[in-house]
């Protein structure tokens, strides 16, 4: 008997993902001159490469502006399953 | 690493030893003496003054040291802050309602708890590379 019950499957969630590391090892900087160019520091681009910080709008439109991209080149969403 | 934010970890560091052997002397019943309050606010002047020194010595390193990452620590460890001395302050009642410590020395408790816990916070911060 089905019972009528929910059915729990994998939850999909939404998450923010980057290329910021591809289009700077692309533009040939390091982390620390990505950072140089932006006014933050080579670890803040180091956690926002590796999705652990997001950065705000500004920070955003500077990364996108020092890499040449757009951006919706370096920030997208995707979906995950938890 | 930037200069400033290891003049910020160290000085941190410095306050949340200090406050903490305060604390543990204050528990163990050596009482609140008088010269801890000013050890404790000495220092936390010191370390002020040392980050504003490094600041000035190394100007070209301020923005980076003050980035949107670590102004968001910053505010987190506020945020830590109002709750570790919430926290404490119920945590103090009960002591002191069951007589094993003294009220005074549970006053004298607060404050420097709650100077402690966001200089704890950016310490644990920049550790994991979030603060500079």
């Amino acid at each position: 008997m089905d019972g009528g019950g929910i059915t729990t499957g994998p939850r999909r969630v939404t998450v923010l993902s980057n290329n910021v590391r591809q289009y700077r090892q692309k533009a040939g900087l390091t982390q620390a001159n990505l950072a140089e160019l932006v006014d933050v520091s080579r670890k803040t681009v180091n956690t926002v490469e590796n999705g652990i910080f997001i950065p705000s709008t500004v920070l955003s439109l500077k990364l996108a502006a020092a890499l040449g991209v757009t951006v919706e080149e370096l920030f997208f969403l995707s979906d995950e399953t938890e | 690493m930037n200069p400033i934010a290891t003049t910020r970890m160290v000085t941190n560091l410095i306050l949340v030893v200090t406050i903490v052997s305060f604390g543990g002397a204050a528990l163990l019943g050596y009482g609140a003496w008088p010269f801890w309050p000013w050890l404790i606010g000495g220092v936390a002047i010191a370390g002020s003054a040392g980050q504003v020194l490094a600041s000035i010595i190394w100007p070209a390193s301020v923005k980076s040291a003050w980035d949107e990452q670590v102004v968001s620590s910053h505010r987190a460890s506020l945020q830590f802050g109002y709750w570790a001395a919430l926290s404490l302050y119920f945590i103090l009642v009960l002591l002191v309602q069951f007589d094993l410590i003294d009220d005074k020395v549970a006053f004298y408790l607060m404050a420097p708890v709650l100077a402690a816990a966001p200089s704890a916070w950016m310490v644990g911060a920049s550790l994991l590379g979030r603060a500079g």
